[in-house]
This record gives C-alpha cells, sequence and structure tokens, in this order.
C-alpha cells in the first residue's frame, strides 16, 4: 500500500507514457475506487503535489497551483479512481477503504502523508498490537494485492487520466477566454463607423498567462477594428462609389475625379497597412512579455502569422483593385469620345474596347472575389463592409 | 487515538444486556459437538451451519458456524464476522469463540474485539433502521485455521405481534460440509415452510417431545454454487427456507389493515386538502394531493422497532412533514378518503417485485408501501415516495409496472400485480440530432432535440432540478465530448416541460469542428445513438443456468440524426433497412441518402423483463449486432460529391497547364526521335526542367542524365543538370554542374545568375558574390544588373556599379527592392510600387517581391513575417521562377 500511495503522488503533475489502457471498469467498481482513494487520502496528496510541483512551463504551473486551489476533494478523487477500478470487484475495494479507515489503517494514512511532508505529525508511529493486526488485514486484502501487482499500470494510467484531465481544465478556461475573444469578435467585425468601441466581456480565470494574453489579444483586436472603422470611415467620406461609376468614364471631368478619389483611396489604404503593421509588432512584443514560455509561444505565433498571411494578401488585393480601377480610367481615358452613356448604361463605338473594359471588369470581379474570400477569413481588415 | 468505524458507519455503545459473551447453550438446543471435515478445493470451507430456531412467546434463533480459511485470502471472512440484531427488540448471546488449528482449541470468546456499529449508509437517502452490527474482530487466524462460533438472538420484532416469520439459507457460495436448520416449535402452532429456489426440495425429519414439534432440515457435502451475475430478482440463485405462520394472503391483509387503521387527522387534513378541494375535477385532485404528498411531505424514514411496518398517524406526519413510504401512503390514502375518492394502501416488494405467488404468505416479504385509488371506475397506483409527478393521471409514469402486490383493504385475500404503462408513449424516448454541414472541412451545428416521457421525464425533471444552468451545459456539452471531441455549446440548453403530459424536452445547440471526417475516396459520417447504448448487460460467459435480467424493460427509444451535407453532395442511393429481433429486443434502423440529404432512423424496442438461459447465447450474438447498428457511419464518396463549376483558369494553374505541355510537346519529340533514330536534342534537357518544376525528382533526373550522354552540348547539358537539381533543391550538386558548366565556356549571365545562387545557398559566400560580379559584366539588361545589386545589397556586399545609365529603370519597384536592403525604403514601399509597373508579369513580380521581402525580414530576424513572405512566393505557384524555388529553400531552412 506504501508504495503505491508513493506511485501515484506525481500522478497529477507528472507526464504519462504511452501504455494501452486497463479494462473498463463497471461504475459499481468506479464508485467503489471513488471510496477507495478518498480513503487513502490521495487527494490530500494530489493537492499538496499540484502546489508544491514547476511544470514543465510558468503557464502549466499556474494550472496546477489553480487545480489546488479550486477543485474539490471529490473530483480528485474522481480523477484518481479510474487508474484503480478495473483491478479489483468493487467489494474488495470497499473492504480494503473500510480498513483503511480503522484505526490502523488510517494512521498508516496520515503517517504516509506525513512522511511526504504533506502534513505534520509522527513519520513512522507506533502501532498498537491491533493496529498493527489492522496493518496487516490491510497487506492481505485481495485488492491491496492486486494493486501492488498492478502497481506500475495504475500509476502510468493514474498519470494519463490526471494529464488528460489536467488539459480539459485548463481547457475549460480557454474555451472561456475563447468564448470571451469571439464575443468580442463578433462585435469588432459588426463595428462601424460611430459605433461605441468594442469590449472584452471576460471574467479573468485566475490563470496570469491565460489572462494576460488574453487581455492582450482583446486590446490588439479592438486597435485593429479601430484602425479599420476609421480606414473605412475615410474612404466613404472619399466617394469612391460614386467617383468610379460609369458614367465619369466618358468625361475628361468624371475621369479626373475618379482619379483624385482613387489617389486619396491609395494613400489611406497604404496609410492603414502601415499602422496596423506597427500595432502587430506591438502585439507580438506585448506577447513575448506576457507568455514567457517559447513553446506556448511558438504556438500563438503560427496564429499570428496567419493573421499577418491575411494582411500581406488584403494589401496585394487592395493594391491590385486600385490598380485595376486605375488602368479602368486609363483605358477611359484613352477612348475618350468613343464611350457614351446611354439609358444608363455605357455603350461602345467599338466593339473591340468592350472586350477590353470586359476584361477590365472580369479582373476586377476577380480582385472583389477575392476581397469577400479575405473577409470570410475573420480577421481581415476587409471584413467590415 | 480512536478507532474508526468503516465508511457509511459509526461506532455505538449498546447497552449491557443487548450483548453478553459467555453465556451458556440454551438447554433446547441440540448440539453438535464433532464436526465434520472440512472440503477442499475452495478458499473457505464452511464445516458446519447449524441454524435452530425456538418458536416461543420470547423467539430465539440459535447459530452454530465453523469455517476453515483453506488460503490467505479467506482469512478476512473468519477474521471478521459480523451480526446484525435490532437491540430495540433483539438481543445477543455469543455462547462461544474458538480457533480449531491442528488439534489445539484456542479460546477467543474474551480475547476478541468487539465493536457495534450503527450503519448509516442510505442516512442520505432518508433511511434509518436502528439496526446494529456486532462486528467481531478475531486476531491471530491463519491459513488452516477453523474458526467456531456459537451465538443466540433473542427477541422479535413485537409489530408482527408473535406470528413467527423467518428465513434460513441453504446453498453457499462455499463448500458446505453439514448443512442443518431446526425450528421447535409448540405443537399447537402451526409454522409453514417452504424451500425456495431452483433445486431439490429438502424434507424434514420431524420429531415430538414434550408437546412440541421439531423440523430437522440437513444435508452434508453441499457444493459452493457460483451465483451469475444478472439474475432476476424473483429467481433465487441459492435456495432458502422460508418459515411463515401465516398462510393466506388475507391474513397478510388482515394484519395490515391492523397497522393502517389510525384515527383521522382533523384540522391539520383540512389544511392540507386546501389546494385539492379548489381543483376543478376528481382527476385534478388525485394529482394535487399526489403532488402534496411528493413534494410537501420530506422523505426521511425512521424506520425503528414497530415503526418498520407500522405507519405514523397522518397528524403526526402533517406536523412533521417528513415519512417514509407508509407514511406517506396512509397520509395520501386519508387525504383521498377525505376528498371522497377510494383509495388504499398497496405493500410492494422492490426488492423481489413479482414471483411473491411462489412464497409463503408474510409481511417480511414486503419493504415498500404505495397507494391504489379509483378514479372515475379506473385503478391507478400512485407512489407517494417519487418525484416530479404533476398534471394528468394516465399520463404519470408507473416504476412498479410488473410487481405483484398487496392491497390492504378489508377481505383482500389476493395478491394482484400492477400493470405496465397502456401506452407505449409513456415509456418512449427520442432523440434526434439535425447537423448542418456548410463545407466538408468548416463546422458544422448539431441542433439535438431529446424528448423523455412517463417516468424518465419525471427522473429527468427532479435531476434537473438539482443542476444549475452552467452544470448542465457542461454536462450536455461533456456527453457529446465523448463522440466529438471538439465542439462549443452554441447555447444554453433549452428545457421544454409539459408538465400536464409529463414530457419534457431538451434542445442543445453545438458547433462540432469536425463533424466530417476525411478518408481515402471521400469523407465519412459518423453518429452514435446515445440513447441506445449500455441498455443491456451482456455476460461474457453465454451458457448460463439462470436468465438473464433486461433491466430496462419496457421501454422504446427512437434516434434520428438528419445531416444537410454541404451544397456539392448529390447523393441516390436506395434507402436500406436493417432490424435485428430476439426474445428481448427489436431494432430497427433505416438509412436513405439523397441528394444531400442523409437520414438515419433507429427504433430500440425492449420487449421483455428477462432472457430465458437457454436464449442467452442468441440475445448475446444479437447485442453484437445491435452494437453494430449503434456504431453508425455513413461513407460520403468522393463519387456523390458534383464538382466545382470550372473556374477562370488562373496564373498558378496556368503554371502548371504550360509545365504539363512541356513535357507533352518534348515526349513526343523523344518518342518520334527513337522511332527515327534521330537524336532528340534538347528535348530531353526541357522535359527534365518540367519534370523539376512539377516536383518529379526522378523522371528529372533521368531526363537529365539521358541529355548529358548526348556529347555535343556539354555545356548546356551541364547547365540544364544544374537547373534540374536547383529546381529540386540539391544546391550542391548544382553549384557542382553550373561551375563545370563556366568552366567550360559557358558565359551567359543566367548561368552566373544560378551559379551565384546556387553558391550562396551552399554557403559558399565568396564564389557566389563572384558569381554575381561576372553575370553583373555578362549582360547589359538593366534588370539584370539591378538584380545583381538587389543581392550584392542582400549579402552586404558592394553593389556593382550600374553599366547602362539610360534613365530610370523599367521597373520601378526593383530600384525599391535595393533601397529596401540598404534601408532606404520598407518592403511596403516597393511591393506597393508593383502594382504601379503594370498589370503584365505583375503576379511573377510579386513572386520576387515577396522573395526579397522574405529576405528582408529574414536579416531584421523576425522569422514570422519571413516565413509569411516566402510561403506567399511559394504560394503564387511560379514553378518556373528561380524565386519560387529559393523561397522554398529558405523555408526548409527556417527553424
Amino acid at each position: 500500500m506504501k508504495r503505491l500511495i508513493f506511485l501515484l503522488l506525481c500522478a497529477m503533475s507528472g507526464s504519462a507514457m504511452a501504455q494501452s489502457p486497463a479494462p473498463q471498469a463497471s461504475p459499481e467498481q468506479l464508485a467503489a475506487a471513488r471510496r477507495l482513494v478518498v480513503a487513502m487520502e490521495l487527494p490530500r496528496y494530489a493537492r499538496y503535489s499540484l502546489s508544491h510541483t514547476a511544470g514543465p512551463d510558468r503557464e502549466s504551473t499556474e494550472v496546477m497551483l489553480h487545480i489546488s486551489q479550486h477543485v474539490s476533494d471529490a473530483d480528485l478523487a474522481a480523477v484518481l479512481a479510474p487508474a484503480y477500478a478495473s483491478h479489483a470487484s468493487a467489494a474488495d475495494m470497499d473492504r480494503l477503504a473500510t480498513l483503511l479507515k480503522s484505526g490502523g489503517g488510517r494512521r498508516m494514512v496520515l503517517a504516509n502523508l506525513a512522511q511526504q511532508n504533506v502534513i505534520d505529525g509522527p513519520k513512522a508511529p507506533l502501532y498498537s498490537p491491533a493496529e498493527q493486526a489492522e496493518i496487516r488485514a490491510i497487506g492481505a486484502q485481495p485488492a491491496n494485492k492486486a494493486f501492488t501487482a498492478a502497481g506500475k499500470q495504475i500509476a502510468e494510467d493514474a498519470k494519463r487520466n490526471a494529464q488528460a484531465w489536467r488539459t480539459q481544465y485548463y481547457q475549460a478556461y480557454q474555451r472561456q477566454a475563447m468564448a470571451a475573444l469571439a464575443d468580442l469578435a463578433k462585435q469588432t467585425t459588426t463595428l462601424k463607423p460611430g459605433d461605441p468601441e468594442p469590449r472584452l466581456h471576460y471574467q479573468p480565470a485566475g490563470l496570469k498567462t491565460l489572462d494576460d494574453m488574453t487581455i492582450a489579444i482583446a486590446n490588439h483586436r479592438i486597435m485593429v477594428a479601430n484602425a479599420r472603422v476609421a480606414m473605412r470611415a475615410d474612404l466613404d467620406s472619399y466617394n469612391l462609389r460614386q467617383n468610379l461609376a460609369q458614367e465619369k468614364m466618358v468625361t475628361a471631368q468624371g475621369i479626373a475625379d475618379g482619379r483624385k478619389a482613387l489617389k486619396l483611396a491609395e494613400e489611406r489604404m497604404e496609410r492603414y497597412l502601415r499602422a496596423i503593421d506597427a500595432q502587430e509588432g506591438m502585439f507580438r512584443q506585448k506577447l513575448q512579455s506576457v507568455i514567457p514560455d517559447q513553446q506556448s509561444l511558438g504556438a500563438l505565433e503560427k496564429g499570428i502569422a496567419s493573421e499577418y498571411d491575411v494582411m500581406v494578401r488584403f494589401g496585394e488585393n487592395q493594391r491590385g483593385l486600385l490598380d485595376a480601377y486605375s488602368r479602368t480610367l486609363d483605358f477611359a481615358e484613352s477612348r475618350l469620345g468613343k464611350i457614351h452613356m446611354q439609358n444608363g448604361q455605357l455603350a461602345f463605338d467599338d466593339d473591340a474596347d468592350l472586350g477590353v473594359f470586359n476584361t477590365l471588369r472580369a479582373q476586377m470581379a476577380k480582385l472583389a472575389d477575392e476581397e469577400a474570400q479575405l473577409a470570410k477569413l475573420g480577421t481581415s481588415p476587409a471584413t467590415a463592409k | 487515538m480512536a478507532q474508526q468505524a468503516p465508511a457509511g458507519t459509526r461506532t455505538v455503545q449498546v447497552a449491557e444486556r443487548a450483548f453478553t459473551r459467555g453465556d451458556p447453550l440454551p438447554a433446547w438446543v441440540d448440539d453438535i459437538q464433532n464436526l465434520p471435515a472440512p472440503m477442499k478445493g475452495s478458499p473457505l470451507s464452511i464445516r458446519l451451519a447449524d441454524v435452530q430456531f425456538r418458536v416461543a412467546d420470547e423467539p430465539t434463533v440459535y447459530i452454530h458456524r465453523a469455517m476453515t480459511a483453506n488460503e490467505a485470502g479467506s482469512l478476512t471472512a473468519i477474521g471478521q464476522y459480523e451480526i446484525s440484531f435490532q437491540p430495540e427488540y433483539q438481543r445477543v448471546q455469543l455462547h462461544s469463540l474458538r480457533i480449531l488449528r491442528d488439534g489445539q482449541v484456542i479460546d477467543k470468546l474474551k480475547a476478541a474485539d468487539i465493536r457495534f456499529l450503527q450503519r448509516e449508509t442510505n442516512l442520505d437517502q432518508g433511511l434509518y433502521s436502528g439496526a446494529i452490527t456486532a462486528a467481531i474482530v478475531t486476531d491471530d487466524v491463519r491459513v488452516g485455521d477453523t474458526l467456531e462460533m456459537a451465538y443466540s438472538i433473542i427477541g422479535q420484532n413485537p409489530v408482527f405481534g408473535g406470528k413467527f416469520f423467518e428465513a434460513a439459507s441453504w446453498d453457499t457460495p462455499s463448500p458446505l460440509s453439514l448443512r442443518r436448520v431446526s425450528i421447535d416449535m409448540p405443537q399447537q402452532r402451526s409454522i409453514h415452510y417452504r424451500m425456495i429456489g431452483k433445486g431439490a426440495d429438502v424434507k424434514p425429519v420431524e420429531i415430538v417431545r414434550n408437546d412440541r414439534r421439531i423440523l430437522r432440515f440437513e444435508a452434508r457435502n453441499l457444493p459452493a454454487l457460483l451465483g451469475e451475475p444478472y439474475v432476476p430478482s424473483d429467481v433465487q440463485t441459492y435456495r432458502y427456507l422460508q418459515f411463515s405462520e401465516m398462510n393466506q394472503w388475507r391474513e397478510v391483509n388482515q394484519w395490515a389493515l391492523g397497522l393502517f387503521d389510525t384515527p383521522p387527522p382533523g384540522a391539520a387534513l383540512d389544511e392540507a386538502l386546501r389546494g385539492a378541494r379548489q381543483a376543478a375535477t376528481v382527476e385534478d385532485k388525485v394529482a394535487k394531493v399526489l403532488e402534496f404528498v411528493q413534494n410537501d411531505i420530506r422523505y426521511l424514514s425512521l424506520s425503528m422497532g414497530e415503526n418498520s411496518h407500522r405507519p405514523y398517524p397522518p397528524a403526526q406526519v402533517l406536523q412533521r412533514r417528513y415519512g417514509d413510504c407508509k407514511d406517506k401512503a396512509l397520509l395520501m390514502v386519508t387525504m383521498l378518503r377525505a376528498l371522497g375518492i377510494e383509495a388504499q394502501p398497496v405493500l410492494v416488494s422492490t426488492s423481489l417485485r413479482k414471483g411473491l405467488d411462489a412464497m409463503l404468505p408474510s409481511p417480511v416479504v414486503f419493504d415498500h408501501a404505495i397507494v391504489r385509488a379509483r378514479v372515475q371506475s379506473k385503478t391507478y397506483y400512485f407512489d407517494p415516495t417519487r418525484l416530479g409527478q404533476y398534471g394528468k393521471l394516465d399520463r404519470m409514469g408507473q416504476v412498479h409496472g410488473g410487481a405483484q402486490v398487496l392491497t390492504i383493504a378489508s377481505g383482500n385475500d389476493a395478491l394482484e400485480t400492477i400493470p405496465y404503462a397502456a401506452d407505449p408513449a409513456l415509456y418512449t424516448d427520442v432523440r434526434s440530432e439535425r447537423v448542418t454541414v456548410p463545407a466538408f472541412d468548416k463546422p458544422a451545428e448539431l441542433l439535438a432535440h431529446i424528448e423523455y416521457a412517463g417516468v424518465a421525464a419525471e427522473s429527468a425533471r427532479a435531476g434537473l432540478a438539482n443542476l444549475s444552468t452552467q452544470q448542465l451545459s457542461k454536462a450536455y456539452e461533456a456527453s457529446m465530448g465523448r463522440r466529438y471531441p471538439e465542439l462549443s455549446l452554441l447555447d444554453d440548453p433549452k428545457i421544454d416541460d409539459d408538465r400536464v403530459n409529463n414530457r419534457l424536452s431538451i434542445d442543445v445547440r453545438y458547433r462540432i469542428d469536425k463533424f466530417m471526417e476525411k478518408e481515402d475516396g471521400g469523407w465519412k459520417v459518423s453518429y452514435r445513438p446515445i440513447n441506445m447504448v449500455e441498455q443491456f448487460y451482456v455476460p461474457d460467459v453465454a451458457r448460463r443456468d439462470f436468465p438473464l435480467l433486461v433491466p430496462y424493460y419496457p421501454a422504446i427509444h427512437d434516434y434520428s440524426l438528419d445531416v444537410s451535407l454541404p451544397p456539392e453532395v448529390d447523393a441516390h442511393y436506395q434507402p436500406s433497412q436493417n432490424s435485428v429481433r430476439n426474445g428481448a429486443f427489436a431494432m430497427s434502423e433505416a438509412l436513405s441518402f439523397t441528394g444531400r440529404e442523409l437520414q438515419a432512423k433507429l427504433r430500440l424496442q425492449i420487449t421483455a423483463d428477462r432472457v430465458e438461459a437457454a436464449a442467452v447465447p442468441e440475445f448475446v450474438g444479437a447485442t453484437r449486432k445491435l452494437n453494430e447498428s449503434l456504431q453508425g457511419m455513413v461513407h460520403v464518396r468522393n463519387g456523390v460529391i458534383k464538382t466545382a463549376a470550372a473556374a477562370p483558369v488562373d496564373y498558378k494553374q496556368n503554371m502548371l497547364n504550360q509545365a504539363e505541355a512541356i513535357i507533352k510537346a518534348t515526349s513526343r519529340v523523344i518518342n518520334d526521335a527513337a522511332l527515327t533514330g534521330q537524336d532528340a536534342g534538347g528535348a530531353w534537357c526541357e522535359r527534365a526542367r518540367a519534370y523539376a518544376w512539377l516536383g518529379k525528382s526522378a523522371e528529372a533526373l533521368k531526363d537529365a542524365a539521358r541529355a548529358a550522354q548526348q556529347q555535343d552540348r556539354v555545356k548546356e547539358n551541364l547547365a540544364c543538370a544544374g537547373d534540374v537539381r536547383f529546381a529540386i533543391g540539391n544546391v550542391k550538386d548544382s553549384a557542382a554542374d553550373y561551375a563545370r558548366a563556366v568552366a567550360l565556356g559557358a558565359d551567359g549571365a543566367d548561368i552566373w545568375m544560378r551559379k551565384a545562387w546556387s553558391d550562396l545557398y551552399q554557403g559558399s559566400k565568396r564564389d557566389g558574390l563572384a558569381a554575381l560580379a561576372h553575370a553583373a559584366k555578362a549582360s547589359d539588361d538593366p534588370l539584370l544588373q539591378a538584380r545583381v545589386r538587389v543581392w550584392q545589397a542582400m549579402n552586404g556586399a558592394p553593389t556593382e556599379p550600374a553599366t547602362v545609365k539610360n534613365g530610370p529603370l523599367p521597373e520601378d519597384w526593383l530600384a525599391a527592392a535595393l533601397d529596401m536592403f540598404q534601408s532606404q525604403k520598407s518592403p511596403e514601399q516597393m511591393l506597393r510600387l508593383i502594382a504601379h509597373d503594370g498589370a503584365n508579369g505583375q503576379e511573377t513580380r510579386l513572386v520576387e517581391a515577396y522573395f526579397y521581402a522574405g529576405k528582408f525580414f529574414l536579416a531584421t530576424q523576425d522569422k514570422i513575417k519571413a516565413r509569411v513572405y516566402f510561403q506567399r512566393a511559394i504560394d503564387k505557384g511560379a514553378i518556373s521562377s528561380p524565386y519560387h524555388h529559393l523561397a522554398r529553400l529558405e523555408l526548409a531552412r527556417l527553424p
């Protein structure tokens, strides 16, 4: 029994080797194993271990500490119990649990806790003859023998279960953070000029790295959204739609107005791209300061790279689109007097010109399609239109 | 340190008289002095199990047992022995306790550690019986020891009015050398006996002496009887002897009538009936009374002494606001009667449910009380200890369906059976899942609709009342999480509770990230009708001696899955049907897949509460087939996915088409040359390059090798091999090929440029810069010279002076690229100029410009941006561009 308890000491904080899991236990076995684990005081061991063990990185350490401070003994027992459950019958485990709660059994459990510095108290107590008999009875229990025989398997299973559960535990908080960010994303994607600034509705989890990271991401997204809205407002003010309308193509003044609007738009777009680039840089610096672990940072960098990729493609798309408009104006200027407005539509004296115009229009349509696709990627500046 | 009691118990003190040791054997006991030898082959062997009942004013049972531990695993069985008794009306005398070891007799009577434990295991369920367990711990027991003990339990529950009811087990899981059961009764009293369970009957020997009649049942060398799991509760695996002083059920009825005859509660009853009296119909009045007794009277059982069977008066129950089953049943009966509704208490055996007619009539076979009521000519059975029952009486669930019960009513002399719910809708649960998949690789939305009726609705209602929204969400997330690891709830679960018709439905919306699974030849949809799984216990060994219990009879589970697949799916399959049927269940499955709509419908109907032993192998086979159907899977083959409408060929596709066209054209030349015996010329080389662009390295190298066999074009062929190796990423060999080509006199600017790149990428910066200088000198092309300067600046070398000085470069962006590496412009400025340089060749320019931007960010240690730009250069698909291959080299080198 002693050896088994020690094996499990690190179950909550260690990492498991790949090994085939034990056969499935019945609900009765699981319930009995939970009672047994409580009798063994394993939740107390686990709690101590979690609060006194450093993880492979700061984030893991924070999670373990968080678990030790927030999770109930019953939940910890539920995590540890399955590793035992299939190795003995429910009746055998209940018998063992009962004996562990006897005078001798209880003192032995407490001595084990003391030996691991989990509690103060005698580490090698003197047992009365009756208690010694109880401890002998514990040793003779079929469940105890089964656990001793399967110690390695149990330890591995317990570690694996604990690791999976720890991941789930953290993922639950991550999901909470992601949900808050998703909610923010809803606000930012639909943000229009004049709307109140988007706000992050997030109750900090108490996991510093996760909280800091969530807030940093939120701030970044708010800044990007604000920049985008400002750009859109400016573009609207240039009356692009009116200045690039078909009727403008047939007069020198119209073409000049179009060029003026295009120039303004191009300048604004470049300013926007620079602003976003700068914001991206600040965001990355911020992340580096809140996430000390390179591996975690690496995982986030994939997202940053993806966001940056969208930015690059957006820049290419917008420049291409503005260039296509510009070439369309060049074409219109070169055909002044040969293109007219007729019944609200452009009419071409030369069919070949119509072909050229259609080619330009197809190019613009393709770029507009691309722009729409980029908008669907979510973080694209093209989102709010 | 105080001794600690086992879980669920606490150590208590009992009156000195309640448990004594060392008392002499009662005079009437017929003691067995010589123990038979233990039987071998089992960890525990019972040498003697002698039970003697003494029927008298103060009934006594004398027990004499001897057990041998043949293995260490059985030491616990003899080291700790438990005697359960009710100190309120019973006392225990421990006459002897000893260990027999190798001819020695070790007396343990005085030394044994005896603790009195009060079991409170059911306290959290409101049950408190007052029973005490004496745990006798004998120390120093060893393998081979025999523990022999004798004790008497004296006294009987006064609620039975001196009538005698007892039972003694006959078979055991351990071999038994001598089993004896005796009953010693006054001649004038008639105690009936019956052997219950499968197996040979045992006839007693009858002895009459001193006005007493003794019946003695005896057997020797009884083998161990192994039990089987999941045997219906009314089937007895182990035989036992039942004794009862009653021979007719009317006697039990008569006895119970006395218990349930209590004074009316008066004013308190009027107060309790206020709600019911306001109800419009008789049916509503009954429902209100039931609701009151279920919800306003807390369940708590204090079943001590007489009150194990005698209910507390309704007035007291109303005042306390708690009661157990019989208290609640009597209160409900009293309330209904006060409203003029016919009602009676009903005794139920929840442990046996049925098979009572095969037993001797006895009050002790019952452990529960409910209510029977007649409402508008219909008979209803209500359990006032349940929760969650409201509304129409006909829609209420019945948990005691199939149970044999005894209604406590004047003149009643027979058992009756509670019918199962007549309407199958009352035991049908429905789970439907509607999934919308917008695109194969996009998250899907799943709407699960779960509907319970009858008992299941009541249980769900009571269970949901104890869950917060957060807990409920977590539970539903967890239940679906086993099927689809990557999911999230889109909303809190929506509960719709129709209490009147007793239906409760729950709607849960999920987002499932990977609903469709990619597989060879298409996609896969997996589903699992989770309301149908784990309905049966399937034994490991199909051969049985006893029937197998089917725990959830009657029940119908309906499951449906409707999936709207992406619009490009167009399937035309014939609907298929499948069914599995046997004595215990019937399952039907229907699948259809038409257009983009996929539908699966399954129904599992549980049709019996047991499977007879002979039919278990067939049942096991049927459950296997059932489980196969429950692992639902539908394949969406590529053949049913419409290909997208032909999109305009883009730049990337153009490049691929060009390479394919080169391969086609050169292959023709090569084949024709082979037929005519002529030289294929540069076709081998051209095809080798095209293969290399397409990533077909083996073919490319093979063609390059064939080209090298042509001795008349050595320089060109070496350059060709260099190009091929460069394109497939082998810069070391390409540098060697180019070096040999220039050594043989090749002097084209392109070759020098490629040599420069190969040298630089294999780490020979000096050779690379030298090759760049050669390239600049080998051509007057201002663009090439500009590129040389870009590469020189990129590598921190002084730039070549421009040899052509006729105005600005035809492509401004190249000048901006140079400025960028000289820290005078940003990559954004360079990229902005790309568009200004005209539409023609824009994609090719972008490939090169993205490569330069990547190099720029690499130099500034910004690997994320560098990676993005290199990737972008590759994504353009300019497979014939050297910058495409250079970007691949860079990405391969990035960590």
